[in-house]
C-alpha cells in the first residue's frame, strides 16, 4: 500500500442531460461508470480506449477539474475526493496535467516565459529574476531555447508547444503527471521525441505517469501497466508484457489484433469489431461489450461481469474468464 | 508602368497601424477642437441675429447661419463637446458594468447566469431608443439623464458579448490548465479570459461610442436631450429639419460632423483590433 501514489476506487461521473423549458434532467451520460485502478511510485500506467469511452474524463476527475458523481480518489493515502478548491491548492503542486492539443492548451496572448512561469507565480515560489532563471532552466530541461522566452505560442511548432506544456507541468516539481493524449496531436517523428523526453524526465525527477491514449503502440512503448477502458469502465488491467502477450478480454484482443506491424511478411488474424461504441447515455444491458463481442454468451446480455482477477491472472471484466463461484480478488 | 509608384503619405506609419493612425488623427483633432472651442469658434454660439437668419455659407460664416442667425460653425464646434462627452461616458460606464455582469454570468453559470440573462432579455425586448425616451420622460430632459438613460440600455450588449466569449473560452484547455495549477477565479478572469476577449470588446466599444453619439443626437432631435439654446449636433439637426429644402446647410454640417466622428472611432476600433493581434 505504501508504494501506491494514486488509488482510484469505483470512480463515477454521470453528466446530466437537461431538456424542456425548465431544464429538467431527462437522463444521464454515463461517461465514467465505476473505474478502479492504482498507480505506484515511479510507474507509468497507460489508459487506453476508443474515443468517447471516458478516458479524458477520468484524467480530469483525478485532478478534480470536474466533480466526481461517486467514488473515491486517494493521493498518497489521502482521500482527496471531497476537498474544496482551497484545500486542493497545495495538492496542485503534486499532480499536474499535460493536455492533448498543444494549440489550445497555451494562452495565445501570453509569452512562453509567462506561461511556464505562471505556476511559480500562483504558488508564490519565485518572482522576478529568480522566476526567470527557473523558467530558463525548465526550458532547457524540455529542449527549448531559453532565449525564446519572449515569444508567443503561435511562433512555435506543435512539438515545441507540447514541450512548453510539459515545462509548465514540471514547474511545480510534481510527483504525478497525467498526460491526456500527450502526443496524439503530433507527427509520428515528433511523437517519438516527446515520448523520449517524457521518459528522460521520469528518470530524472522520479515521476509517476498516467498516460491516456488511444494509440496502443505508444502505450506499449511507455507503460509499465495498462488499463483498457470500454464505455466508462475498465475491462482489463495488467502488466504491459502480459496484456500484449496474452490479452484476456475480447475487446483488448480485438484492439491488439489491429495494430499494424511494420513487416509485410507477417500474416496476422485481424479481429474487426462490428459497429461503433454504443452510446454512453443508454449503455447495453449486461456486459457493455456484448453487441460487438465475437464470443457472446447468453449470460453476457443479462449480467455485467465482475471486474476481478481469475486465479493466477490479472483483473478482467469478462464472463469468459471469471466463472461463477470463483474467488473474488480485488 | 513599372516606374509608376503610388505615393503613400503614411509610408512611415507601420503597416498594421495605419487605420489606428488615421482614426486617432481624426479623433484627436475633434477632441482638440472641442477643447479649444472658445478660442477657435469665430462667434458666440448663442449670439442671435434675426435679420440674417438662414443665411447660406459665406466667407464670414463658413457654415452659414441658422434660423435665429447664429453661426453654425461655432455651434458645431461647441456641440462636439456634448457629443464626445456623452459618447465616451456612456461607453465607459456601460462597458464596465457589462464586463462585470458578463464575466459573473459567464464564469459562474447556473442560476446566476439564468437570472442575469433573462433580465437582459427583458431590457432587449424594448427598442433601446423607446426605453431611453420612457426613462427621460420620467427623469426629465437634461444631459445627465441622457447619459443615465443610454447607460441603462447600453450595458446589455457588452454583458452578452462578454458572457458569450467567456462561455466559449472557459472550456478551452489553457483555462483548464490554470485550473489544474490552482489559479484563482480572479486570475483566470483577469489574466486569461479578459485579454482574449479584449479585441471584440474594443471593437464593440468604439462602435458603441458612435452609437451613443447617434442616440444622443436622436434624443436631442426629439427635444429630450440638451435644451436650447445650448447646441448639440442632434438638436441642430432637429432645428434644421424644418428648413431642409430652403436651407440645407443647417443639417448638412452637423450631419457631417457626426459622420466624421463616428468614422474616426470606427477606424480606431479596427486599428486597435489589428494592433492587438499578436499574430501580426
Amino acid at each position: 500500500m505504501n508504494n501506491t501514489i494514486l488509488k482510484v476506487t469505483n470512480l463515477k461521473k454521470h453528466f446530466p442531460i437537461k431538456g424542456g423549458i425548465f431544464s429538467k434532467i431527462v437522463g444521464y451520460v454515463y461517461s465514467v461508470d465505476g473505474v478502479t485502478f492504482d498507480i505506484k511510485y515511479g510507474e507509468t500506467v497507460g489508459l487506453v480506449g476508443e474515443s468517447g469511452c471516458g478516458k479524458t474524463t477520468t484524467g480530469r476527475l483525478i485532478l478534480r477539474l470536474i466533480e466526481p458523481t461517486d467514488g473515491k480518489i486517494e493521493f498518497e493515502g489521502m482521500d482527496i475526493t471531497k476537498l474544496n478548491k482551497k484545500e486542493l491548492r497545495p495538492l496542485r503542486r503534486q499532480m499536474q496535467i499535460i493536455f492533448q492539443d498543444p494549440y489550445a492548451s497555451l494562452n495565445p496572448r501570453m509569452t512562453i516565459g509567462s506561461i511556464i512561469g505562471e505556476p511559480l507565480e500562483i504558488h508564490k515560489i519565485a518572482k522576478g529574476k529568480e522566476k526567470e532563471d527557473r523558467v530558463a532552466n525548465l526550458m532547457k530541461k524540455v529542449g527549448l531555447r531559453p532565449d525564446h522566452m519572449k515569444r508567443y505560442p503561435h511562433e512555435f511548432s506543435g512539438g515545441q508547444r507540447q514541450r512548453v506544456g510539459i515545462a509548465r507541468a514540471l514547474a511545480l516539481n510534481p510527483k504525478l503527471i497525467i498526460g491526456d493524449e500527450p502526443v496524439s496531436a503530433l507527427d509520428v517523428s515528433i511523437q517519438a521525441q516527446v515520448i523520449n523526453l517524457l521518459e528522460d524526465l521520469q528518470d530524472e525527477f522520479k515521476l509517476s505517469y498516467l498516460i491516456i491514449s488511444h494509440d496502443l503502440r505508444i502505450i506499449e512503448r511507455i507503460s509499465d501497466r495498462v488499463a483498457v477502458m470500454y464505455l466508462g469502465r475498465i475491462v482489463e488491467f495488467a502488466n504491459s508484457e502480459d496484456i500484449y502477450a496474452a490479452p484476456q478480454h475480447p475487446y483488448t484482443e480485438a484492439l491488439l489484433s489491429v495494430i499494424p506491424i511494420p513487416d509485410p511478411t507477417v500474416k496476422k488474424k485481424k479481429i474487426i469489431l462490428k459497429g461503433d461504441v454504443p452510446s454512453p447515455i443508454e449503455p447495453p444491458s449486461g456486459c457493455h461489450f456484448h453487441p460487438r463481442c465475437p464470443y457472446k454468451m447468453d449470460i453476457c446480455v443479462k449480467v455485467y461481469p465482475v471486474y476481478k482477477s481469475p486465479e493466477g491472472g490479472h483483473p478482467v471484466a469478462c464472463h469468459l474468464r471469471n466463472k461463477e463461484g470463483e474467488a473474488w480478488v480485488i | 508602368m513599372s516606374n509608376f509608384k503610388f505615393h503613400d503619405p503614411l509610408s512611415w506609419v507601420p503597416r498594421n497601424s495605419k487605420l489606428f493612425f488615421i482614426g486617432g488623427l481624426i479623433i484627436v483633432s475633434i477632441l482638440l477642437a472641442s477643447l479649444f472651442a472658445p478660442i477657435i469658434a469665430p462667434y458666440d454660439p448663442t449670439d442671435q441675429n434675426l435679420y440674417e437668419g438662414l443665411d447660406p455659407p459665406d466667407y464670414k460664416h463658413l457654415f452659414g447661419r441658422d434660423k435665429l442667425g447664429r453661426d453654425i460653425l461655432s455651434r458645431v464646434l461647441y456641440g462636439s463637446r456634448i457629443s464626445l462627452f456623452v459618447g465616451i461616458i456612456v461607453v465607459s460606464v456601460s462597458s464596465i458594468i457589462g464586463i462585470i455582469v458578463g464575466s459573473l454570468s459567464g464564469y459562474r453559470g447556473g442560476r446566476v447566469d439564468e437570472i442575469i440573462m433573462r433580465f437582459c432579455d427583458i431590457l432587449l425586448a424594448f427598442p433601446g431608443i423607446l426605453l431611453a425616451i420612457a426613462i427621460m420622460s420620467v427623469l426629465g430632459p437634461n444631459l445627465t439623464n441622457v447619459i443615465v438613460a443610454l447607460c441603462i440600455t447600453a450595458w446589455v450588449s457588452y454583458a452578452r458579448l462578454i458572457r458569450g466569449q467567456i462561455l466559449s473560452l472557459r472550456e478551452r484547455e489553457f483555462i483548464l490548465a490554470v485550473d489544474a495549477l490552482g489559479g484563482s477565479s480572479y486570475r483566470i478572469i483577469l489574466k486569461h479570459l479578459l485579454p482574449n476577449i479584449l479585441s471584440p470588446l474594443i471593437v464593440e466599444a468604439t462602435f458603441g461610442i458612435a452609437g451613443a453619439i447617434i442616440a444622443e443626437s436622436g434624443l436631442s432631435f426629439l427635444g429630450l436631450g440638451v435644451q436650447p439654446p445650448h447646441p448639440s449636433w442632434g438638436s441642430m439637426l432637429n432645428e434644421g429639419r424644418q428648413f431642409l429644402l430652403i436651407a440645407p446647410h443647417l443639417t448638412i454640417f452637423p450631419g457631417i460632423a457626426i459622420m466624421i466622428t463616428v468614422l474616426g472611432f470606427n477606424f480606431i476600433g479596427d486599428g486597435i483590433r489589428d494592433l492587438m493581434d499578436v499574430k501580426r
